[in-house]
């Protein structure tokens, strides 16, 4: 490709050029949008960079056993089941991790509500918390039942104003709780690990008097490798199997059901209790695609087709010259390629604007889960990744084929005479 | 150098069929300097393009250089065009965007010669028709005479064996036609090169070697 033809090009067709950019970094623009959005879901980000590896579990079912009953109890599931399947090969780490709401109070005397999270020493290594000081909860003060806790930057700061505080003192709803570490605040998008405040497990307990296997909890596994999910997924049921079978964990006329769990992470969130379903999911997303890129790279199929139509006699004296059709081809597929790659930097650019400005709603655009109250922070890592830089390169490379080739090669049909002679 | 046996050349359309070309026969020696003549629409510029393969014959055989050159691929067909023909148009053809320099390197580029040595012969050529001092201009602003001069350059550029100039002085006034001419004369006789030139002008015909005429499709002289 001649760079400085390239480039006159650029200023002698500035129109031209200039829609197409717009054209090519609006729909860029929208569909990266939708790209960060399905990576923020379920792309490795800080705390939640085990992602790949991760498994979740989170409902369980006992059914009765009795046609026509219909009777069931559906619940999280209890510290008891991950204790079972935490012995498991597969497993690297398995936390069980229970959200909920609590209030810490502040220095005016008032209380602020804090999302707070019980869990084990085994969360630590699940989500990879940076820690801005001190350190986690450990096995002793767990099983000691210690008062002990770790915060967010953001809750250091709003009860004490800075994050200097490991040794002090949090006054919750009914407890004091000493700091033994401040995290570094991860974005409110991450909803698998998002809180202000973690608590060892140990210090309420959680029981459901009616099973054993039902409880509080949703189960995070760290598998020893992502493609260990198949075997782990046989293994628990076979476990689910022996329980039914020895029916010594429940009521005898009561069958117990997890529903093909644990589900790997990119799955989980779509499971309806006894189904996963992603079909929705999928339509929108395949929907969003076609108007975003396809639709876009048909209009601009038609741009490309007036440009190359004025450059036919270009072609026509170039295959005088002793240029094949297919070299004729692959120089207007590489100016447009890189026509489309500058404005896909422009697009990208535009889409972190819009993921940045709309960081509200647009992370939740296929979730039932809002930050409702909370400041959703969009961090680095949320936005630049190698996954989203080849996507760039993907989609410009197919907005690039669909829009140059088709009317590049129907032009280059044309006997030379007759490129040659043509007029625009 | 350049032989055509029964060539002709048959236009159709679902409605209708225009013979442009019928049963020439001709053989152009090299370094010969050949002018075909005749009235408006009577194949002159169809022949050239069938010699310069830029279009197909309906029938006959047509010889290049000693080699058939009939049924070549779409590669075959460029590499010929390259390496042994040179075309000079009546509307210069000029790529608008490209530099002087640049559209003379055009047909060295499909050549694969190194950039440093393709901007070389460039220049040579360019110095050879008097337009060194405007390498980096581009064609639009150049005068008619300019233009047709980088065309030579152009053409001669990569020292091909045939020069086909179709109307070569159509669109120039008489002084800047009569520079071209003596471009294209020197090509001939001082490189040896062989030039068939498409010509309305009675004049300049006379200044070559061989006048070839044609009527309605057919060769007459």
């Amino acid at each position: 490709m001649n760079i400085k033809q390239f480039l006159v090009l650029l200023r002698q067709q500035r129109l031209f050029s200039g829609i197409y950019i717009l054209c090519t970094a609006l729909s860029v623009a929208f569909t990266m949008t939708l790209f960060l959005v399905i990576y923020i879901k379920f792309g490795p980000i800080y705390p939640e960079e085990n992602r790949p590896r991760m498994a979740i579990l989170g409902r369980t079912n006992y059914v009765r056993n009795q046609p026509g009953s219909g009777e069931s109890w559906g619940s999280c599931v209890s510290r008891a089941l991950g204790d079972s399947i935490r012995r498991m090969p597969e497993v690297e780490s398995l936390t069980c991790v229970k959200a909920s709401g609590d209030h810490v109070l502040l220095p005016d005397g008032t209380y602020a509500a804090v999302k707070c999270v019980d869990t084990d020493t085994d969360y630590w290594r699940v989500f990879r918390f940076r820690f801005l000081g001190g350190r986690p909860f450990n096995e002793t003060e767990c099983e000691a039942k210690s008062h002990v806790c770790v915060v967010s930057a953001s809750l250091a700061r709003k009860v004490f104003g800075h994050t200097d505080v490991v040794g002090r003192e949090l006054t919750t709803d009914n407890q004091t709780l000493q700091i033994l570490g401040v995290v570094e605040e991860a974005s409110c998008a991450m909803s698998s690990s998002y809180a202000h405040l973690w608590k060892p497990v140990s210090i309420e307990e959680y029981t459901d008097s009616r099973a054993p296997y039902m409880g509080p909890f949703r189960l995070f596994m760290l598998l020893r490798r992502a493609s260990d999910m198949d075997a782990l997924r046989q293994r628990v049921a076979r476990m689910e199997d022996r329980i039914n079978a020895a029916s010594v964990h429940g009521p005898d006329d009561m069958v117990f059901h997890l529903w093909g769990q644990p589900d790997p992470f990119w799955q989980a969130p779509f499971r309806s209790n006894q189904n996963i379903n992603m079909q929705d999911f999928l339509r929108k997303v395949v929907s969003m695609l076609l108007a975003f890129l396809l639709i876009p790279a048909m209009n601009m199929c038609s741009m490309v087709s007036s440009r190359v139509n004025g450059r036919i006699s270009e072609m026509g004296i170039r295959r005088a010259y002793g240029a094949t059709r297919r070299r004729l081809l692959w120089q207007v597929l590489q100016e447009n390629f890189l026509l489309t790659l500058i404005a896909s930097m422009g697009g990208l650019l535009i889409s972190y604007v819009m993921m940045i400005a709309c960081a509200d709603w647009l992370p939740f655009l296929f979730e039932t889960y809002f930050c409702e109250g909370e400041k959703v922070s969009i961090h680095p890592d949320m936005l630049f990744s190698g996954w989203v830089m080849a996507a760039v390169l993907v989609v410009c490379m197919v907005l690039s084929l669909v829009s140059a080739a088709v009317p590049t090669m129907w032009a280059l049909r044309k006997p030379v005479t007759e490129e040659i002679n043509h007029k625009r | 150098m350049i032989t055509l046996n029964g060539i002709g050349k048959v236009y159709r359309t679902d409605m209708i069929e225009t013979v442009a070309l019928e049963n020439v026969n001709l053989h152009i020696g090299e370094g010969e300097f050949v002018s075909i003549m005749g009235p408006s629409g009577c194949g002159k510029s169809t022949l050239l393009n069938l010699m310069g393969l830029l279009d197909t014959p309906t029938q006959g055989t047509l010889e290049i250089a000693g080699q058939n050159a009939l049924g070549l691929s779409d590669r075959e067909a460029a590499r010929l065009r390259n390496q042994t023909l040179g075309f000079v148009f009546q509307s210069f053809h000029l790529i608008p965007s490209l530099s002087v320099e640049d559209n003379v390197m055009v047909p060295l580029v499909y050549r694969g010669i190194p950039y440093a040595k393709r901007r070389q012969m460039a220049r040579e050529a360019l110095e050879q028709v008097g337009l060194s001092h405007r390498l980096h201009h581009l064609p639009s602003q150049l005068s008619g005479g300019q233009c047709q001069r980088v065309a030579i350059a152009r053409a001669v550029v990569g020292s091909p064996r045939i020069i086909l100039a179709d109307e070569p002085t159509g669109n120039l006034d008489s002084r800047m036609g009569a520079e071209v001419m003596d471009i294209l004369h020197s090509q001939s006789r001082d490189a040896g090169r062989t030039v068939v030139m498409v010509t309305h002008n009675e004049e300049q015909a006379r200044s070559t070697d061989r006048i070839v005429r044609f009527f309605d499709g057919r060769q007459v002289e």
